[in-house]
């Protein structure tokens, strides 16, 4: 007997071991999953972070794409959301706990909000991303889209091309008559937006007769010359796409760059000659380019090409009488429209639907740490009831509601499902009005990680990079004021 | 009882010579109470009617996607009944000119990857959850608590990077030197995106599960070493029964959150649903690519379709079946921990 239960105590010893030693390995792999991922993360992407890389916008070329727009686009939506998300979480966190109704009718109401929102706290992100998009985005019509029915906050000018290429510009109003250049036309004509929305200086700009046979050839000439080039050049990385070679070989870049310069004046020979160099370098570098990649690089140097031939003819600073203006809006921070499309607002009015049942929860669990003794205390001494909440309960709430928010916010920039419908992919610039369309980071990832072609998932990596810094410092700041209340308690 | 407050210094002042000031402070107070709490229940309404109306869209969306018969793609005027919906199975929305929408390839696909996640997160989870509730000191538990609560900090398309870039690699056996694949991975396919939202969830089973079985009493343990119990036996025969109310709730929530998952399955799932017409084979082939309710919407959003068709407006349908198996899940857990709850005191 002795015998039989001593072997038992050594299989229940081995057995407590061998379950502690399971139990430590399932620790350990948790932890070694976590350096894995980051470790395989950081890798790939360590070595394209650099200035650059965080200021840039997107690029077709993996190598020089940049996410500056995402960066600007989340830290914006992020900022609306905060904004709309911590009052109203707060404050529904305030009424939930402090002012709990006692009669039965509210307070079955309560019971269901309560519950409501305990629950929506588990619904996936996505369906709250159709939910903002039918809400904020469309506000349930289809049509209003593209045609808000109200909007406020905009200025309007007429854009008028000049004869060389570039636009000038006339302060209008909502629906101004569109009046065509007239020689000696008497409104103030700027050449740039800014210096429109200024007030000045006024441009140097002449509108000259549509006679000048002279002037109109010349800038039919270039234009003719340069769709030739422009063609010839389209042909080329054509053949070479279907050749199945995927590249335009130096002698016919060169071939292409001698055809389309031809100049107009010798004094321009040298800018000619260096426009030349970088054609052929640019058409090298196009190389392998699907026909949607190629479409930018070569639009950009047809563009800078068109500019210096119209420079050449003598046509800059010139208007056409009868030229007609364009319609320009320009959108002042503030603008807002109905209804909000695709565009910040929407989109960290979404997020803030994503986070707000958890900002209340967590609001709700701080509120409700508070001793019931400190609100019995201000009430004894004749304070009221607000009186209370707002001298006792949250001072002593708030580093709970602050972690709990800061959780929440650090939540909120991560997500993607809900913006997936809102957000744009590869914009060029942030946003600058509240209506601005946006790209985010976590979309720019997604973005790059299904692109076909595998070089920008070091890109994306570098973009995931940036992501867990903001968010893991915005988790350390949740650590710490946690740590400095649970130190002054 | 004034005597009483007259013994205060402070209060003396005021007691002594009641100004006609004080009535006016009063009177101002209220005027502020009522303005507050005017403004907490504007603000409290506000957030009411969100999370109605919250349920009201989705379900008023959903319920326009069948009947009448909206117009598809190519002007074609489809009509796809409830009951083709939740019966049907063949999911065919977008190619073709036979568009079939039944659900079930959808649910199956989603069930397909959350199985594989949870035989990872809910062991590798409870194995933490015990060991830093009983075995681990203070001092490691301290740390590694939350180490692994930043896994829950991660954001999902971080995970469905590490997917596609890293598990699903590893899977094929990319590090071998004879390169075999022999597992025959697909490039996308529902073992590595059901690992990786299993890694996902793991902080969400360990972290609530400690939670539940750290809030068992100290005496139920202290009977059960008193009894000669080692520590194993005690956690899981003792401590462990005691906290399963908290604990089976902690695996629905984590279960919800994989059934819900969006990012991980629309980048390492792929898009071709189980086929369920020609059989059952396709449900357990976790080395091919399949497609959860969540990777269709996905799907659908980065495509080019219009709002208002009825391939657009079947994305209404599929969240508002998503919505409400997750809220089916989460009610469920939420009556366990209330209904089956062990109270001590």
């Amino acid at each position: 007997m002795p015998q039989y239960a001593s072997t038992s105590r050594k299989a229940r010893q081995l057995k407590n071991t061998l379950f502690q030693a399971v139990a430590i390995t399932a620790a350990c792999l948790a932890l070694m999953i976590l350096a894995t991922l980051l470790i395989s993360i950081g890798a790939r992407g360590l070595p394209e972070l650099d200035a650059e890389f965080i200021t840039q916008p997107m690029s077709s070329d993996s190598s020089r794409t940049g996410i500056g727009p995402a960066l600007l686009g989340s830290i914006s939506i992020l900022a609306i959301c905060a904004l709309s998300a911590i009052p109203l979480g707060v404050a529904s966190a305030i009424l939930l706990e402090e002012y709990r109704p006692k009669t039965k009718l509210p307070r079955m109401l309560h019971g269901f909000v309560q519950s409501n929102i305990t629950n929506l706290a588990g619904v996936p992100s996505i369906v709250y991303g159709i939910l903002g998009f039918t809400v904020f985005v469309t506000m349930f019509s289809s049509e209003g889209l593209n045609d808000p029915w109200f909007d406020i906050g905009q200025e309007f000018y007429l854009e008028y091309p000049g004869a060389g290429g570039e636009s000038y510009y006339a302060p209008s109003i909502e629906d101004g008559e569109l009046t065509p250049a007239v020689v000696g036309m008497s409104v103030p004509i700027y050449a740039s937006l800014e210096h429109a929305q200024a007030g000045g200086p006024l441009a140097e700009v002449r509108v000259v007769p549509a006679g000048d046979g002279e002037l109109e050839q010349a800038r039919q000439e270039a234009r003719s010359r340069l769709r030739k080039v422009n063609s010839s050049m389209r042909r080329a990385l054509r053949s070479a796409t279907v050749d199945g070679t995927l590249q335009v070989d130096e002698a016919s870049a060169q071939e292409i760059a001698d055809a389309m310069l031809s100049p107009l004046r010798d004094d321009i020979q040298a800018d000619y000659e260096e426009m030349k160099s970088i054609a052929a370098a640019e058409l090298l570098a196009m190389k392998g380019l699907s026909a949607a990649d190629q479409l930018l690089p070569r639009r950009k140097l047809y563009d800078k090409l068109l500019d210096k031939e119209f420079a050449a003819a003598g046509l800059k600073g010139l208007i056409l009488e009868g030229t007609e203006p364009l319609r320009k809006d320009v959108k002042k921070w503030y603008y807002i429209q109905f209804p909000f499309g695709k565009g910040i607002l929407a989109g960290g009015l979404t997020l803030m639907l994503v986070i707000l049942p958890v900002i209340i929860v967590s609001a709700q669990e701080s509120i409700r740490a508070v001793s019931q003794e400190m609100r019995a205390g201000v009430l004894a001494l004749g304070g009221t009831k607000w009186q209370a909440i707002e001298k006792v309960v949250l001072p002593t709430a708030i580093p709970g509601i602050c972690t709990g928010t800061i959780l929440a916010l650090s939540r909120a920039i991560g997500e993607t499902a809900p913006l997936l419908l809102i957000a744009y992919v590869g914009l060029q610039a942030g946003p600058d009005h509240l209506m601005a369309g946006f790209s985010a980071l976590p979309i720019e990832i997604y973005n790059w990680t299904s692109e076909a072609d595998k070089s920008f998932r070091d890109a994306a990596a570098g973009g995931i990079i940036v992501l867990l810094a903001v968010l893991f410092s915005f988790n350390a700041v949740a650590v710490f004021i946690r740590q400095k209340f649970q130190q002054a308690n | 009882m004034t005597e009483r407050i007259q013994t205060g210094d402070g209060l003396l002042g005021r007691t002594a010579s009641p100004s006609p000031g004080r009535s006016r402070s009063t009177l101002l107070r209220d005027a502020k109470e009522r303005l507050i709490v005017g403004t907490l229940v504007l603000c409290g309404v506000a957030t009411i009617s969100i999370t109605i109306l919250i349920v009201f869209i989705l379900a008023q969306q959903a319920w326009g996607f069948f009947g009448d018969g909206l117009l598809d793609t190519q002007g074609r005027v489809t009509k796809v009944s409830l009951t083709d919906f939740l019966f049907g199975l063949e999911w065919n929305p977008t190619q073709g000119t036979d568009k079939q929408f039944g659900i079930w390839p959808l649910i199956v696909g989603t069930f397909q990857v959350t199985a594989v996640a949870m035989t990872i997160a809910i062991p590798v989870g409870l194995m933490v959850a015990i060991w830093l509730s009983e075995f681990a000191p203070a001092k490691a538990r301290a740390v590694i608590k939350p180490m692994i609560e930043i896994i829950a900090g991660v954001p999902t398309v971080v995970f469905g990077y590490f997917a596609l870039t890293f598990v699903t690699p590893m899977l094929q056996f990319d590090w071998w030197p004879s390169q075999e694949n022999p597992l025959n991975i697909e490039i996308f396919n529902v073992l590595a995106a059901g690992l990786t939202v299993g890694i996902m969830c793991i902080p969400i089973v360990a972290s609530l599960s400690e939670d539940a079985l750290r809030a068992v009493p100290r005496a139920l343990r202290e009977g059960s070493y008193g009894l000669g119990a080692s520590r194993f036996e005690t956690s899981v025969k003792v401590v462990f029964p005691a906290a399963l109310s908290g604990i089976v709730a902690a695996c629905l929530l984590a279960f919800a959150r994989a059934v819900g998952e969006t990012m991980i399955v629309a980048m390492a799932a792929g898009l071709n649903p189980p086929d369920l017409v020609s059989g059952l084979g396709e449900v357990f082939a976790v080395n091919s690519g399949t497609q959860t309710m969540t990777g269709y919407m996905v799907s659908v959003f980065f495509s080019d379709l219009v709002p208002g068709t009825v391939e657009y407006q079947s994305v209404y349908a599929v969240g508002m079946t998503l919505f409400l198996i997750t809220l089916l899940i989460t009610v469920g857990g939420a009556y366990i921990r209330r209904r089956f709850r062990q109270q001590y005191e």
